[in-house]
């Protein structure tokens, strides 16, 4: 059965949530000689948004969302999740994080479980696994699987407590170039069938194209957005649409490549 | 095949050579306890126990020591209450300093750094400077409030508990500060409290470490003579009773060898069977 009929038999909502950042600013190191990683960030994602941010390595990126996350405190600026603020660790929050963190001693199974957060049915546990393509390794360890195996299972844990705020960090960086296209359209139907407002870094542009509402692309460290591209295409989106690669161009050229 | 090719490249004759004799010397006054131990009083006394190694068969061999301290120095009794002592003195400080060390790694308070070093310079005070004081303290809130724990098991308890802690403290501190941050917050993002990190992460992830201090700790109580003698001296403990045999030299040696044998079953054990630890855990985390 596919994830989206198991969602809607589950019947399995979230609270749709918004998030805003309000100029936000962020720098490391003792003042004096500090690094301004990230500088005047202002954006609001509306509650079932799928917002992708793009941009070179280093420019903060994953410092971005671990200050919606509530595990950095912004320097300057405020985050807010619909409409209250961030102050510590937000578990209106799921996070997929940029390397896969399962526990070690646990399954790959008890990892998602973990993630489930206690509250959910091990029938939406066992169809998470089957949606990444895990089943049949529930009790592996996550040293006795391959890497991308664990990215998979990691992702099946980020989905698995279903919060209103998907925060996901380069999530399917490690998979092979077949594996990543199902797990973006499992993202997308996760996210559409629950409601879920989406937060996704990533390198790869045709991912940010299929998957985006709207793309936020960073410009170097401490440079704040440099431009926010709107994704206007009707879902499913065909990958090789026409449409599409006057989009394409347009931020290959940012990053400095012409077509 | 190939391990023991490897095995044979690593062999170095020196070191090996050094390590027998050093294993040798260390162990020459056990083998010496565990002959006499086995010797009735009139051979212990006429003949060294080196040479009953040598000429075995013209020996006198007897199990009677060990039916005397058993039988009329209530070894049995004592190692009950060495064991009683012992256990509790363990498992009591290494509860408060993990939850302790967990604190000052993973929560931030205001004095935190402060309080630390606080810590750390106590581990400098020792034991026979502080009992003194101590000793009256304790009297004076007998006198107060009628509870008294001279005399008693949770003295015992409380004063070995209470000079561990630092030591404690800051060993685990150091290990908890090379556990993976990552995973403590993937959990915290899952929504696990403090309280359930700390069992289900940081204590797991924390068993060599938190092994080898209860190993530490353990042999350390088990041979302590001065907070026994002066806490626990109604119920004698081991140690107690073995200096006593030492003041009845007349009635041999192999009454001294036997009780000391008993003594020392309990830390072979526990060292045999932990030893893995041992090795690994105290030195995890003091090296960067
Ligand atoms: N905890 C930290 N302490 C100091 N510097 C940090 C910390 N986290 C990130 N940085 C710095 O912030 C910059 C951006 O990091 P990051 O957000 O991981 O970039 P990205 O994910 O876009 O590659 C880097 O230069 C990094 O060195
Ligand atoms: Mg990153």
């Amino acid at each position: 059965m596919p994830i989206a009929e198991t969602l809607r038999t589950a019947d399995i909502h979230v609270a749709p949530a918004s998030v805003r950042l309000d100029a936000v600013g962020k720098s490391f190191g003792k003042a004096g000689q500090s690094v301004d990683v990230l500088t005047n960030i202002s954006l609001e994602v509306a509650a079932g948004e799928v917002v992708v941010l793009l941009g070179p390595s280093g420019c903060g990126k994953s410092t971005l969302l671990r200050l919606i996350a509530g595990l950095e405190t912004a320097t300057v600026g405020s985050v807010t999740i619909d409409g209250h603020e961030v102050t510590g660790i937000d578990t209106r929050c799921g996070v997929v994080f940029q390397e896969p963190r399962l526990f070690p001693w646990k399954s790959i199974e008890d990892n998602v479980v973990v993630g489930a957060r206690g509250a959910r049915s091990s029938e939406t546990v066992a169809a998470l696994l089957a949606a990444v393509g895990l089943s049949g390794f529930e009790k592996h360890l996550p040293r006795q699987v391959s890497g991308g195996m664990a990215q998979r299972a990691a992702l099946a844990r980020g989905l698995a407590g279903f919060p209103g705020v998907l925060l996901l960090d380069e999530p399917f960086a490690a998979l092979d170039a077949l594996t990543r296209l199902t797990m973006q359209d499992l993202l997308l139907d996760v996210a559409q069938e629950t409601g879920a407002t989406v937060v996704l870094v990533t390198h790869d542009i045709d991912e940010a194209l299929h998957l985006a509402d709207r793309i936020v692309v960073l410009g170097e460290r401490g440079q704040g957005i440099a431009e926010i591209v709107t994704v206007d295409h009707p879902r499913p989106r065909d990958r090789s649409h026409p449409g599409l690669a006057p989009l394409r161009d347009e931020l290959l050229a940012r990053f400095g490549i012409h077509p | 095949m190939k391990k023991v090719i490897q095995r044979v490249r690593d062999f170095k004759l020196g070191t090996t050579l050094m390590l027998v004799l050093l294993v040798g010397i260390w162990s020459i006054p056990t083998i010496g306890l565990l002959v006499t131990a086995f010797r009735t009083k009139d051979s212990a006394a006429s003949s060294g126990w080196w040479e009953a190694i040598f000429a075995p068969l013209e020996q006198e061999w007897s199990l009677a020591a060990f039916e005397t301290v058993l039988t009329r120095d209530d070894m049995f009794g004592s190692f009950v209450n060495t064991l009683v002592v012992a256990v509790p003195a363990t498992v009591l400080p290494i509860m408060i300093a993990a939850f302790a060390a967990y604190a000052f790694t993973f929560i931030e308070f205001r004095g935190r750094e402060i309080y630390f070093a606080v810590v750390v310079a106590l581990m400098v005070v020792p034991l026979q400077a502080a009992l003194v004081p101590v000793v009256r303290g304790l009297r004076a809130i007998k006198e107060a409030t009628g509870i008294s724990l001279i005399g008693s098991f949770p003295g015992a308890w409380l004063m070995h508990a209470a000079f561990a802690l630092p030591l404690a403290i800051y060993i685990l501190r150091n290990y908890m500060m090379t556990l993976p941050m990552a995973l403590i917050e993937a959990a915290r993002i899952d929504g696990a409290s403090w309280y359930q990190i700390f069992w289900k992460l940081v204590m797991p992830m924390s068993v060599p470490a938190l092994a080898s201090f209860a190993i530490f700790q353990f042999l350390w109580v088990w041979n302590d003579y001065l907070i026994a003698f002066i806490f626990v001296d109604s119920k004698p403990v081991m140690t107690y009773r073995l200096l006593r045999l030492l003041g009845q030299y007349g009635d041999g040696w192999q009454d001294v060898a036997a009780g000391s044998f008993i003594s020392l079953i309990v830390p072979l054990v526990v060292f045999f069977a932990l030893q893995r630890f041992f090795v690994r855990g105290l030195t995890a985390g003091s090296v960067k």
